[in-house]
């Protein structure tokens, strides 16, 4: 009776975590289509801009603004996507060259690197966004934007960051533990 | 805290990240960090997000992304062969004529585009197999593509002269404009290797049968003029000083949709949601850098390492210009290894303020170091052109693709040279600016 309810337990459990795995997953594609809107938005905003400063002689007061804080998304806020997609650039000249064993274990390393800067960008974004909100601070032009909701996109973009590199370590120490398995199965085999 | 051993934790750290293969920013993030809270301890760390987010909080910047979105929408036009179809028609008359016209196509593709590697995608998957066709010798029809889509970089607009204007807080229209007439320079002088080599030998390129009527070349630019109109629109509003470079983006990336959906007819939803989820990847990969660029540089500037780089400069007993060669040659070697997005970010606050101790111009180094940085893309171990070309041609062997590519380095040197040497080539062009 006791292990059918600790089986249940367990695959509750195991359900729960895959669907918060999906729901973060989803969440860091969902910002991504946002952001690509956005992209185009900033596009038009900047176009609209021009036409209206050398047109009308009326540039507008907020798309400066509205596109610098744009382009503060684009980074905090798609880094979790772009690490699903395996986008950032770097240097896999050596990495590409190791066993697959090697490399899993460099995957686990880099990870934990991964969640290393993303803890102290969260923990510092929230203390920021907390400041900003706490002290009213706000942009110096007449659009007079409150910063915490730029400011928010850090601990949000890097929070997501740190997950997505959070189940990929998983993933890779799964991995890294099938070749034990196999390590072992052969030796019994032997 | 003596600064050397941090300084030495933290550079062993980055490279060791590096060539482990882990993703430039989190290395740059993470060993500047760790040289903060070495020198500071957690109280120093603090302001990390901040300078991050002070970094990426500027409207020049803002260009960055609407070029790479003019690049990828005119990349998505499959433009690159309608142009290189119309070169190699004006200039098949001449010596090895295919292989100056896919030169002097991945240079008009890198103003449209700004990434070298996409003209060697675009022109070299039409190119070279035409070329091979005609009789070319593979190394050599492989080499003209791959060393002049690097071309891209220097040719503006360029997203590497931006990154570089920010850092160096230099004007990114005067960097633009300073560009013009190295990448002519560049391109020129390829082409001429190209046709004193077949001159030489003629087995490299067979001499072309038969003519083009001028019908066929004017028929030929239908197509391609709208783009070239558009580069010319973008760089003439930022020469005469009409728009910043972020304006003159958004118009480009304005016009490159309107070329797509009315001259090519490639533009629905799908094709548009891909054109800004590229742009958005690509984008997001560099402002990454960028941003914790600023945590590493807070570190140097914590131990005042480009201060003691510029002493060093300055006190060495050799002439000026002999520091600048030991700095490139060191740059060199440095790009042989890193990408050129993260060079800039990374060398430029260090190897900036020798090069203005030594009395020479920040928009002359800033070409100076893209001409570098051409070579960067096509010398092994790291040539991302070199890897590109096998990529998108895998029948070809890359020990080929690399002994037709190797002279261009050398022309890349001598080209590197006499605008170390002649810094009024660079400077003459943006002083007429309006």
């Amino acid at each position: 009776m006791v292990s059918f309810q600790t089986a249940f337990f367990v695959a509750g459990i195991r359900k729960a975590c895959s669907g918060f795995v999906a729901g973060i997953h989803w969440l860091s594609r969902g910002i991504h289509t946002v952001c690509e809107f956005l992209l185009f938005v900033m596009m038009v905003t900047v176009c609209y801009d021009i036409v209206m400063r050398y047109v009308f002689h009326k540039p507008t007061s907020w798309s400066l603004e509205l596109n610098e804080f744009l382009l503060c998304f684009f980074f905090f806020l798609v880094a979790a996507d772009i690490f699903v997609a395996k986008r950032h650039i770097k240097l896999d000249l050596l990495f590409a060259r190791m066993p697959e064993k090697v490399q899993t274990y460099v995957d686990i390393f880099i990870c934990l690197c991964f969640m290393f800067l993303c803890t102290i960008l969260v923990w510092r974004g929230i203390i920021m966004v907390a400041t900003a909100h706490h002290f009213s601070y706000t942009t110096a032009s007449a659009l007079a934007t409150p910063y915490w909701i730029p400011y928010i996109s850090i601990p949000l973009g890097m929070g997501l960051l740190g997950l997505e590199a959070l189940f990929k370590m998983i993933e890779d120490i799964r991995h890294a533990m099938s070749f034990k398995n196999i390590k072992h199965e052969s030796e019994g085999i032997a | 805290m003596s600064v050397a051993l941090p300084t030495a934790i933290v550079v062993t750290t980055l490279l060791v990240l590096i060539f482990l293969g882990c993703p430039i920013f989190v290395s740059l993030g993470m060993s500047g960090a760790i040289g903060i809270l070495l020198m500071r301890g957690w109280a120093g760390i603090s302001q990390a997000p901040l300078a991050m987010f002070g970094q990426l909080e500027s409207f020049t910047l803002v260009a960055v992304p609407l070029f790479i979105l003019m690049g990828e929408a005119l990349f998505h036009t499959g433009i690159g062969g309608d142009l290189y179809g119309a070169l190699s028609k004006w200039l098949r008359g001449l010596p090895g004529g295919l292989a100056v016209a896919s030169i002097y196509a991945c240079a008009i593709f890198g103003a449209m585009c700004g990434v070298s590697i996409a003209g060697v995608a675009t022109i070299g998957v039409m190119a070279v197999p035409e070329m091979r066709k005609r009789g070319y010798e593979t190394s050599f029809a492989a080499g003209s593509v791959t060393a002049a889509g690097a071309l891209a970089m220097l040719i503006p607009p360029s997203l590497l002269f931006i990154l570089y204007g920010e850092l160096a807080r230099e004007s990114v229209g005067k960097l633009f404009i300073g560009g013009i007439i190295p990448g002519i320079i560049l391109a020129t002088m390829m082409s001429i290797y190209v046709i004193v080599r077949v001159i030489r030998n003629l087995s490299l390129a067979p001499k072309e049968m038969g003519g083009v009527t001028w019908r066929e070349k004017f028929g030929s630019l239908t197509k391609v003029w709208p783009a070239v109109v558009l580069i010319a629109l973008v760089m003439g509003t930022i020469y005469t000083g009409v728009c910043t470079p972020t304006e003159s983006a958004a118009i480009g990336s304005a016009g490159a949709f309107i070329i797509a959906a009315v001259v090519y007819r490639a533009i629905n939803v799908k094709s548009t949601r891909e054109i800004l989820r590229a742009s958005l990847l690509t984008t997001g990969a560099i402002c990454a850098i960028l941003a914790c660029a600023m945590i590493f540089s807070q570190f140097l500037n914590l131990v005042r390492i480009p201060d003691a780089i510029a002493a060093w400069a300055v006190s060495m007993e050799i002439p000026r210009y002999g520091v600048v060669i030991i700095l490139m040659l060191f740059l060199i070697l440095l790009g042989m290894f890193i990408d050129g997005a993260s060079m800039v970010i990374v060398t430029t606050p260090i190897v900036l303020p020798a090069i203005l101790a030594l009395g020479f111009d920040s928009l002359w180094y800033g070409v100076v170091l893209l001409i570098n940085l051409e070579m960067a893309v096509i010398t092994p171990p790291v040539g991302l052109n070199l890897y590109t070309m096998k990529s998108v041609l895998p029948e070809l062997d890359i020990g080929d693709i690399i002994r037709g590519t190797m002279p261009y380095v050398a022309i890349e040197v001598l080209c590197l040279l006499i605008f170390i040497f002649f810094p009024k080539l660079t400077l003459w062009l943006p002083s007429t600016m309006g």
